[in-house]
């Protein structure tokens, strides 16, 4: 349904101009995390142009940005590399492609999990959610800080919910049925 | 003046001392907050990595709610507040946004009314009530308090309303109550916040060179906007700092917080004695 | 309207228009037209042939109206009114309709196109059918000329025009003259000392016995029209009687603001007094008083240190405003560039780290008579031992300015170099692409290449500072990786702008400007002097970012410009103006007020408007306005337009 790659990038808001990229590498040298990517910001728009799907949605790089829009915001040529970055990692996790960061991900639907059972989000349960779905023992990681954000009354000990949470949940839900990765 | 407020989840929990003292802020300031009734998680960076469309959806609906009733949304958290300003953008720009929410909003009993303008907290304060009128109110100036200002990104960035680079307005305010504003170049860029659980071997140096900075200037403190960046730069404070061995600790105040012993507010409404590190040996230097 | 013989003209322009448009479809159709007697399409109508075609059905047919449906009439309207007249016709007996930019360009559907283009036809066809004959005017031309700006580019305009024996006024805004290449120790490709090539220039102007210079000096208003402009020129008062001053500099050493000033001239990296000289080599070489800073002039209030120290008694604090007015023939503006102020880019550190300097500074410090005496010296006057320069600050850019400024390419490789040369430091450049295109210049990057210089692909993303040190981040593109590079300096090569003032200049000359705020030329590339304001040629870097050898061609092309009316001693001007009909009239004066050209007076005695025909520029803004309906603007009156419009919509 899209003729490669690109084309699908930039069916996706912020994702169309990507074909406008100078390779300037702005993009790279204002990102606080580009040092440790194999594939620099700049790059991966290279590989996208050059139809790699695979090695870009299968790369850890595309989870190691910080939504911090330094990018977008310096960007010369207008291109939204954040929302790019976001659309990639969406692709990544319909597509079930990411295989060296499972970890990260288990975080990332640990909090979606919340969400959508009570509307809103809370540190405590959203660490003991992830822990059990990765590794119990990070507990024990998160076990002194823990006690420190509740002896300070930072915790909330009773889960927050809302009222309409039916509503939260049919809209994420038809989100998903829309296709609306 | 009313607005309404949309504190986002960490205000109620993890970041109840911002909530504190912003109410007491408001209260010495005339402003009037209502909550948005029933407002919920705005997705912040996780929901959208997942799925485009139900990252649109969730900020949507608090602005629907928030529709239903007038005056400002008023948001004090940088996440939250680019959260709903870039719903507004996608929706004001693209037709298939506009479309696939109204269709959901539709089936879910939903209705989008009027799109109303969301503004930070800081933003309202410096524009509604203005700094002239700030300096008139100071009752306790902040005199011989160093601080660098900590603007982070979401703030600024894609959407925000003061300089991406340089941002002015938390510098004007603190000026304005009387503190001694140390120049920072680390005031925009990324505390890691997002990565913190997931990659805290990235996010620790972002947390280290901001603080590495506040410390190199003499800075008594770190002023935030956001409980996102309050919580990443105090609470991982002592695993950073061993990280990297260094030993000074740097107390991480929100601006509302300063804000409220400016205007004469009792210490303990602000929530100052919240801080994992605790501000309040610095804040000896002004009685 | 009817027995007349119309001709019609589809030009497929090659495929620029026929590849949209069916042009021969076209044609046929518009030779079913009421009064049509001839319809052709033809591949080039503004060849030769094409225009042949035309004068042989004028005279064989006996046309007598013509419709060219092709280009903009911008270009073309003059070549066909020419063919017109070779045939026997009057010029004005035409009329285009301009089915390319308007339709072929675009229109991407090319059925629709096809109607479009028709419906103008229609249009032009029962539009020309009430045209009249109109006589161009011919007027004489004053042979004075105006030129704006003494940088290099307005330079050269002034003496070449002064060296063919006529009159200059040469117009300049601060004390000297030069420009921005009167700061510059070498220049680009070949390296030559920019003081000895422009000195020579800058004396002669001052020699020139057919150049009149006003310097501390702006045109505040220009009337009139090609061949016979009247110029308003304000001078400000210098409080310096250049008849006796020397330009010793004695009042410069005793004034009590000596070394408190930045200095200007030095791009703010030294420091001068309220009463200084702005440099050596200096045309006028004169002092000069700072209003903005002199204790008298602000204050009321100085021991008057200068005027003591004077020996020529030159300093006169009694000096006013002056007004100047001059007939001339044709302007020429070379007002320049103004740099791009680093400080809007904060992430380059620009005004909040020290050693962060923009081109223009480092080119005064590698200047022998600048602010170091031609050392690259850090603040604390040590040499760096490591520098880097960061291309297109500014330029490029959709944050700032989306064009290319042009130079930077070519002055950052020329920065390495002289920074290798005066030190050993490591150089750096961060570039997005090397654009080094003119003669010599490939050259000149290759050797600057074999200097050491090492040339980094990736555009400096941001300038920190790190444990005292200044680091450049980017990314190496070439290699993929994030660096972060420590260097003791930066030179931000920002882009070039038009000049602030640009808005104002454009207004009270009456031209454009384009999307980039660079004054507007006619035709970006065959036309690239003129504006489209008769009478009125551009010069140097106020039409775009350009270095010095450009500058100097446009200068000199825009002198032929100006030589060649003068030659001619008359000019034809646009004989389309407004008239009023006195018998409707009604002597509101609303027009009066409303012409931008100020070409219409109230007759204090018949109390009806009249319109200067000298003056008038036809544009219609009375027109529209009057409430009586009595003013006409000929070859666009109502008769005329209406036509038009029902032809289009038939
Ligand atoms: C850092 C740097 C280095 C460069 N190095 C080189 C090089 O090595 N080689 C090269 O070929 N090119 C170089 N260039 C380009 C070169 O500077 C330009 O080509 C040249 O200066 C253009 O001359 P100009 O006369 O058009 O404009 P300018 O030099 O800007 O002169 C314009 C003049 O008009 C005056 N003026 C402005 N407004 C008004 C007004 N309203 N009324 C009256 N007067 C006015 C100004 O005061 C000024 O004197 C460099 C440019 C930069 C920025
Ligand atoms: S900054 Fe923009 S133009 Fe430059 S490489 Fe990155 S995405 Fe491309
Ligand atoms: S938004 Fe992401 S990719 Fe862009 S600079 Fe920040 S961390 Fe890097």
């Amino acid at each position: 349904m899209y003729k490669d790659f690109t084309d699908e990038i930039m069916s996706y808001p912020g994702g169309e101009k990507i074909m406008a990229c100078m390779q300037c590498g702005t993009c790279t040298g204002s990102c606080p995390t580009s040092h440790a990517m194999q594939y620099t910001p700049r790059r991966l728009i290279s590989l996208i142009r050059a139809n790699q799907r695979e090695t870009v949605l299968k790369s850890l790089d595309i989870w190691k940005c910080a939504s911090c829009y330094t990018c977008t915001a310096r960007c010369p040529r207008g291109i939204k590399f954040t929302d790019i970055m976001y659309i990639l990692k969406t692709l990544a996790w319909k597509d079930q492609l990411m295989e060296e960061n499972k970890d990260i991900t288990a975080f990332y639907s640990a909090f979606q999990d919340l969400i959508a059972k009570r509307g809103r989000m809370n540190e405590s349960e959203l660490v003991l959610k992830y822990s059990l779905k990765t590794n119990p023992a990070k507990l024990l990681e998160f076990g002194p800080l823990g006690m420190k954000m509740v002896l300070k009354g930072r915790a909330a000990i009773i889960p927050p919910s809302i009222r309409n949470q039916k509503q939260v949940q049919k809209i994420l839900e038809l989100a998903k049925e829309r296709g609306g990765e | 003046m009313i607005y309404q407020y949309y504190p986002g989840c960490s205000l109620h929990a993890s970041a109840r001392d911002y909530d504190e003292s912003v109410q007491g802020v408001v209260k010495s300031l005339a402003m009037e907050l209502k909550e948005v009734p029933d407002w919920n998680c705005c997705g912040a960076t996780i929901t959208p990595s997942l799925n485009q469309l139900q990252s649109q959806i969730l900020p949507a609906r608090n602005l629907a709610l928030a529709a239903e009733n007038r005056g400002d949304v008023v948001v004090p958290c940088n996440a939250c507040y680019m959260s709903l300003k870039k719903i507004q953008y996608n929706m004001a720009k693209y037709k298939v946004v506009r479309e696939k929410v109204t269709e959901i909003f539709g089936q879910a009993g939903l209705r989008l009314t009027g799109m109303p303008k969301v503004r930070h907290l800081l933003e309202v304060i410096l524009e509604d009530v203005g700094l002239e009128k700030i300096k008139q109110m100071v009752k306790k100036p902040l005199k011989d308090l160093k601080v660098v200002n900590y603007s982070g990104c979401q703030l600024v960035r894609p959407l925000g309303f003061d300089n991406p680079e340089d941002p002015q307005a938390l510098d004007n305010l603190m000026s304005a109550l009387g503190a001694e504003v140390l120049p920072f170049s680390q005031k925009t860029h990324c505390c890691g916040g997002s990565l913190i659980t997931t990659q805290p071997d990235l996010a620790f140096q972002m947390v280290d060179s901001i603080l590495e900075e506040s410390r190199a200037v003499g800075a008594d403190m770190v002023v935030v906007t956001c409980p996102m960046c309050q919580l990443n730069l105090d609470a991982y404070q002592d695993q950073v700092n061993r990280k990297f061995n260094r030993t000074l600790q740097v107390p991480i105040t929100y601006f509302t917080q300063l804000m409220g012993l400016a205007l004469g507010l009792n210490k303990n409404q602000l929530g100052l004695q919240r801080g994992i590190i605790s501000p309040f040996k610095a804040l000896e230097k002004i009685g | 309207m009817s027995g007349q013989k119309i001709g019609v003209y589809v030009c497929h322009c090659g495929s620029n228009i026929n590849g949209v448009v069916n042009c021969s479809k076209v044609a046929e159709e518009a030779a079913q037209l009421d009064g049509v007697v001839v319809s052709k399409d033809y591949k080039y109508m503004c060849s030769d042939p094409g225009q042949e075609m035309i004068k042989a059905d004028i005279k064989e047919k006996g046309l007598d109206r013509v419709v060219v449906a092709a280009c903009s009439p911008r270009m073309h309207e003059p070549t066909f009114r020419k063919a017109l007249e070779g045939g026997g016709l009057n010029g004005y007996l035409l009329e285009m309709a301009n089915i390319r930019e308007h339709v072929s360009w675009v229109t991407k559907d090319k059925e629709e196109a096809t109607k479009k283009a028709l419906a103008l036809v229609k249009g032009a066809v029962n539009r020309v059918k009430y045209h009249q004959p109109i006589e161009e005017k011919e007027v004489p031309v004053n042979d004075a000329t105006l030129v704006i700006g003494a940088g290099i580019a307005g330079i050269q305009a002034a003496l070449q025009v002064a060296e063919a024996g006529h009159k200059v006024y040469l117009i300049e805004k601060k004390q000297y003259i030069g420009g921005n290449m009167a700061k510059f120790d070498k220049t680009f490709p070949t390296l030559d000392c920019a003081a000895c090539i422009l000195t020579p220039k800058m004396v002669d102007v001052g020699q020139n016995p057919n150049i009149e210079l006003y310097t501390s000096s702006e045109v505040i208003k220009v009337d009139g029209y090609v061949g016979n402009f009247t110029v308003t020129v304000k001078e400000k008062p210098r409080y310096i009687n250049h008849e006796k001053c020397t330009g010793c500099g004695d009042c410069a050493t005793a004034c009590i603001m000596k070394n408190r000033i930045p200095h200007e001239f030095d791009e703010g990296l030294s420091k001068r007094g309220a009463a200084y000289i702005p440099f050596p080599q200096a045309v006028p070489l004169k002092a000069v008083i700072d209003d903005q800073n002199c204790l008298l002039l602000t204050r009321k209030k100085c021991t008057l240190a200068c005027v003591k120290a004077c020996g020529r008694k030159a300093i006169n604090f009694n000096q006013h405003e002056t007004i100047h007015e001059f007939n001339v023939g044709s302007i020429i503006l070379a007002t320049g560039f103004d740099l791009f102020d680093a400080k809007r880019a904060p992430q380059y550190g620009y005004g909040r780290y020290p050693n962060v300097i923009n081109g223009l500074q480092f080119e005064r410090m590698t200047n022998a008579s600048g602010p170091t005496s031609g050392h690259i010296l850090l603040e604390d006057g040590t040499e760096p031992k490591s520098v880097a320069i960061i291309h297109c600050v500014g330029s490029r850019d959709e944050n700032y300015n989306k064009y290319c400024s042009r130079v930077c390419c070519m002055s950052s490789v020329k920065f390495a170099h002289m920074v290798k040369d005066h030190t050993d430091a490591e150089v750096y450049e961060f570039y997005i692409d090397m654009r080094t295109f003119g003669k010599g210049y490939e050259e000149f990057y290759n050797r600057v290449q074999e200097e050491g210089v090492h040339f980094i692909r990736g555009k400096g993303a941001e300038v920190a500072q790190k444990n005292g040190r200044l680091v450049v981040k980017a990314e190496d593109t070439l290699l993929g990786q994030y660096r972060e590079i420590p260097v003791d300096l930066v030179i931000l090569n920002t882009a070039l702008e038009p000049r602030v003032d640009a808005e104002k200049v454009a207004q009270t000359l009456g031209i454009s400007r384009s999307a980039d705020g660079f004054f507007l030329e006619s035709h970006i590339k065959l036309d690239p002097v003129t504006t489209t304001t008769d009478g009125i040629y551009l010069a140097g870097c106020c039409q775009s970012p350009k270095d010095i050898p450009d500058s100097v061609a446009q200068g000199s092309a825009a002198a032929s410009q100006s030589l060649a009316i003068i030659a001619t001693g008359k000019v034809k001007i646009s004989p389309i103006s407004a008239s009023v009909d006195e018998n409707q009239c009604a002597g509101c004066r609303i027009c009066v007020g409303l012409c931008p050209y100020r070409a219409i007076k109230l007759n204090e005695e018949t109390l009806r408007a009249e319109i200067n025909q000298a003056v008038c520029k036809g544009c219609g803004t009375c027109a529209a306005a009057c409430p009586s309906g009595a003013i006409k603007v000929s070859h666009f009156d109502n008769d005329q337009l209406l036509a038009q419009i029902e032809g289009v919509l038939a």
